[in-house]
């Protein structure tokens, strides 16, 4: 398995999901970004 | 009574013995010595840094939670931890404890806003404990260990403070 986490809203997740990883969590507010509160997204692959 | 304290650099030596239980490494992800002795130094690491505190009964260490305080701003909003209580203390309230007052650590102390945590599928008693606690279920990593050729699946969990 091939483990990746990646901020949302970042365009890597849909490419990332082209190559066949798929979301199986996501970690509501994990990163400060000034004020703002973003999630982190965990995305697996199956080699 | 159970009482509580900040970890003190002595307190590796409970680690050191509770590791060495047959057993208790199935609930973790260490397996040499090597690695035990790497996973001691890193939990030592944040309990230097006032994030680890120790339950103690009569006196004697009977449990350690550290939280894994992350080092990059960005992620300062979470943190994992890490729990062990000694076999002969279980049951007993020592892990609530533990677990109580490092929610409290961690929000007055590191200003986290949402503690998490990781534990293998089949640890049945941890993961009734903190759901008991307030924890919620948000993600498996499927086969994310391999022990004696067997895959075992990781349940993260957290809770908002």
């Amino acid at each position: 398995m091939l483990f990746v986490d990646v901020f949302a809203e970042n365009p890597l997740i849909a490419l990332l999901e082209k190559q066949g990883f798929q979301i199986y969590a996501e970690e509501k507010g994990a990163v400060k970004d000034g004020e703002k509160r973003i999630s982190k997204i965990l995305l697996e692959c199956t080699l | 009574m159970i009482t509580t304290r900040l970890s003190i650099p002595e307190d590796a030596a409970f680690l050191h013995a509770c590791y060495q239980e047959p057993g208790v490494l199935r609930g973790f992800p260490m397996s040499t010595e090597a690695e035990v002795e790497d996973s001691i130094r890193f939990w030592m690491y944040h309990a230097q840094n006032g994030a680890g505190l120790s339950a103690l009964v009569d006196g004697k260490v009977a449990g350690m939670i550290v939280l894994n305080i992350q080092s990059f701003g960005k992620f300062s909003p979470t943190c994992l931890f890490s729990l062990i209580v000694d076999k002969a203390f279980r049951k007993q309230g020592v892990g609530t404890l533990l677990v109580e007052k490092a929610e409290i650590l961690a929000k007055e102390q590191f200003h986290i806003e949402i503690l998490h945590l990781e534990v293998y599928e089949g640890n049945t008693p941890a993961i009734r404990l903190y759901e008991r606690l307030g924890y919620s279920y948000y993600g498996t990593q499927k086969k994310f260990i391999k022990d004696d050729g067997a895959y075992l699946d990781k349940v993260l969990m957290e809770k908002k403070l």
